[in-house]
Parts: C-alpha cells; structure tokens; sequence
C-alpha cells in the first residue's frame, strides 16, 4: 500500500518495495535513453529520490508502476536538457558494445544490434517501446506514464516497431 | 513477430547492453537516511569549470602516451572550442564557417578567434576566446549587443540562423546549399556598409602562408622528420585532440601529395598535412570531415589542427 499521510513506516516500506522492485529495469532503461553510464545512474538514484519525495502526495490516480516511469522518464528529459549532457559525446560505438564469448556470438551480436537500434529511435518512439516492452506495462499504463492517450501509444509502438526493422535491416544491408 | 517475441528481444538487448551496471542494494536506505539528514544521495556532476580542466589534463596525459607534443594553443583552442559551444551554443559542425586563428597575448594568455568565412564575416561576426591556463578568462562575441531575432532577416546571425543554415532536410537527407543564403548575406552587407572585396584586401597577412619555390626548398632543408613520419603524427594527433574512435583513426585517408604543403603558421614554419575522416566508413559521424594539421617542420610538435566539417561549410 502507499501511504497517504507523509513518509512514514508504511512508506518506508512501500519505498524499499519500489526500489528493490524497480531499481535494475530502471537502471537499463536510463541506460538505453542516455547512452552514458553515470548518466544512467544518477538518474536512476534522482528518480528514487524524487518517488521518495512525492510518495505523500501520491494518490493511486494511476499505477505505481506507471507513477514511478513518469518521475524516471521526466528526470531522464530533464537530464538530457542540461549544458553539460548536451556537450558531453555519447554516441554509441560498435567498440562500446562489447562482443563477448565466441560461441555466443552470433546471438549476441544481434542483440547488440538490436540495443543500438533502439538506442538511435527518435525518443517518443523509444520511450513508448522500451516501457511497453521492456518494462512489460500495458499500453494504457504506458499513455499514463507517457501523459499521452492510449491510441497515440498504439501508434508509436507500431512506428516504434517499423524503424526498428528498417535500422536492423539497414545495419544487414552494410 | 509475435509481440511476446519482440518482448523477450528486447529485454535480452537491453539487459545486455547495460548488465555491467551495478544496483545497490542500500539505495533505499540510504535515500531515506540521507533526505531525513537533508544531505545529497545523488551524485552531482563536475562544474564546467572543472570539466575544462580535466579535457585539458586528458588531453595532455593522452598525448604524452602518445608521445605527441602539442604546443600551448592546441589545448587552448579545446577550451575554446567547448566554452563557444556552451556560452553561444556553436558547435563544432557550425565552426566550419568561421575562420579560427590563436594569438599569445601580452599577459601570457592564449586568444582564440573565430570570425565569420569570407563573405560570412560580417554577418556571423567575430567570437573572441581568451584562455588563460587551463580557464576562459573572458568570452565575447563582436554582435553581443545586437538582435538577432527574426531569423535570416536578422542583422546578426547566431546559433538559431547557423541552425537554419544546416538543418538537414529529413527527406533528402542534406542541407542547403550555402549559396542560397546569399540574398540574405548581400542585403546585410550592403545595410551594413561591410564590404568583401576591400576586406580580403586588409586580411592580406594570412594566419598561414603557403611557402613557395625556393623557400620550400629553405625548408625542406630544416625539416627534421619524413612525410611519412609527420603523417603518423599528425593522424595521432587529431585521433587524441578530437576524441576520435580506434576504428575511426584506422579509416583515417591521406592523399600526401596532393595536401601536404610547407607554411609558416603564424611566423613558425610549418609541414600541413589534411587529414579526411569519415571517408571510409559506412556510418556518418559529426567528426566526419577534413582535419588540417600543421606540425612543426623542425621538432614534429603539433603547432595547430584545424577540423572542417563534412555535414558544416563545405557545401559550397
């Protein structure tokens, strides 16, 4: 349950639940939208930080799960806004993604593919897709975290899923 | 596909693109602590100030791994480069439409300017970057007091009219041809009373001047390393000045003959070499473009390295 009433030991509770919960899919997820590790971090920790904080005011006008992608996907906008994330190069390198194991390979390779793809979707699309997906919401928990109406989702994770396969298939192509 | 199938892809990509982050396991604890304590939990990031310093120091660190020596106004011009980009917002694409020099000033500083190319130079104007040690003493822009609202009408451009001017078209892909601009560029010159042939006349002692027939021989004489070995240099160079990738250094191209030449950059005499990155290489990058580097003809210190970029001025 969340609180209601200031932070108190049910919300001492319900905040370690979130973050024992969400802390790792929120960390890859900022990873994905950032491109730069600290930069992921920092904001994984400052989304936590902000949850804590409004976990009072937090009024179950929509799932927990899609409270807590809105507070991560603002501080991960907010973040990309700043002078020093602007100047700061982060474009991804086939060097920066790491090909390990031999036998593994082939398949990692495809994922490596697959996570650079996303990684150069237009934002609104990879936002939509990676908490679709990657987050497993519905979409109508997506347009709650997104503040957009569940159609526009639906027809972002199907532009989503059409740049997808023209980046892969492009990448094939070279 | 099934969208449980593109599900399982895409958590296996990302959770493998980022499964060398860490969690901590103490984070909620230490959140609730740390707000009940008022301290800071999340980790601040470096001040500009502080980012200049540690660029200059890596700079310095990487080019002596390298064993390459760079002379004071190559760090500088980084500085420079970085606190144009943050107090004016142009960026290294956008300089390729402005003429970059560096003088010693009286005081020891390094000045860095970066006026507008030819008959840009009054409408783009002149950015002036004083660097002393590893801070920006003093930056300014000669149009700091003029308006530059109202787009290509206005009568000084800035970051929002050099955003126009290379704005890619997302259909084709490219930007406009510089040229088109003209009719703008004329009127603000004519209103403005600047005139391009009298000021190529006063620009007469060039930053670089190109030696020929028998000073290149004069040179030729003093020069201590083979084109060869300046060409390795200086390819070491740009990678570590501009950050470039190993695969990117290894698509490096150089047409020796063609580029190189003898100079005297600002009085020191000089082998110029042109660099061209991006050439070989499949995917577009922003450090696409031609690298001039200009290494001293009797030590092999990099004197200078001047980057055009591919997708910035070179459009004719």
């Amino acid at each position: 349950m969340i609180a209601e009433q200031g932070p108190s030991c049910n919300a001492e509770e319900t905040f370690s639940r979130l973050v024992a919960e969400y802390q790792k899919s929120l960390l890859h997820m900022c990873a994905m939208m950032l491109r730069d590790d600290a930069a992921a971090e920092d904001a994984m920790q400052e989304t936590f930080v902000k949850a804590w904080r409004a976990l009072p005011q937090f009024r179950r006008e929509c799932s927990e799960k899609s409270w807590l992608m809105r507070i991560a996907m603002n501080t991960c906008r907010d973040m990309t806004r700043t002078a020093w994330f602007r100047h700061t190069d982060r474009r991804v390198t086939p060097e920066e993604l790491q090909l390990p194991a031999q036998e593994e390979a082939s398949r990692e390779e495809d994922r490596v593919e697959l996570a650079q793809a996303i990684m150069k979707l237009p934002r609104k699309y990879r936002d939509a897709l990676l908490l679709y997906y990657y987050q497993d919401m519905n979409q109508e928990e997506v347009a709650q975290a997104l503040n957009i109406s569940p159609s526009t989702v639906s027809k972002r994770l199907k532009h989503a899923r059409d740049k997808l396969r023209t980046l892969l298939e492009r990448r094939r192509e070279i | 596909m099934k969208d449980e199938q593109i599900r399982t892809q895409i958590h296996q990509a990302v959770d493998a693109h980022a499964e060398h982050l860490r969690t901590d396991p103490f984070l909620a604890q230490r959140i609730m602590n740390q707000e009940r304590t008022g301290e800071t939990v999340v980790k601040k990031r470096l001040s500009v100030g502080l980012v200049l310093a540690i660029v200059l120091m890596l700079l310095m660190a990487t080019a002596l791994a390298a064993g390459i020596i760079f002379a004071k106004r190559v760090p500088a011009t980084e500085i420079a480069d970085q606190a144009l980009l943050q107090t004016y917002g142009i960026t290294a694409r956008m300089q390729s439409l402005f003429i970059r020099t560096t003088a010693e000033g009286e005081d020891g500083t390094t000045i860095v300017t970066y006026e507008g190319r030819e008959h840009l130079a009054y409408v783009l104007g002149k950015y002036t970057v004083i660097v002393d040690g590893q801070t920006v003493k003093n930056i300014s822009w000669s149009h700091d007091r003029e308006d530059t609202s109202g787009g290509l009408e206005a009568s000084a451009w800035g970051k929002d009219q050099l955003d126009e001017i290379l704005r890619i078209d997302p259909e084709t892909g490219k930007q406009a041809q510089l040229y088109t601009f003209n009719p703008y560029i004329e009127r603000i010159n004519r209103e403005h009373g600047f005139d391009y042939e009298a000021y190529l006349e006063e620009d007469e002692d060039g930053y670089v001047v190109v030696l020929e027939g028998e000073d290149v021989q004069k040179a030729k004489e003093r020069q201590a390393f083979s084109a060869h070995e300046f060409v390795q240099i200086a390819k070491e160079a740009v990678g570590v000045r501009y950050h470039l990738t190993s695969q990117q250094i290894s698509l490096m191209s150089i047409d020796v003959d063609e580029n190189s030449a003898y100079v005297l950059l600002d009085g020191t005499l000089c082998y110029r070499c042109w660099i061209i990155v991006g050439e070989l290489s499949t995917e577009e990058t922003e450090q696409d473009g031609a690298y001039t580097v200009y290494l001293n003809l009797e030590t092999g210190a990099v004197e200078d390295i001047q980057f055009l970029s591919e997708r910035g001025g070179g459009n004719g």
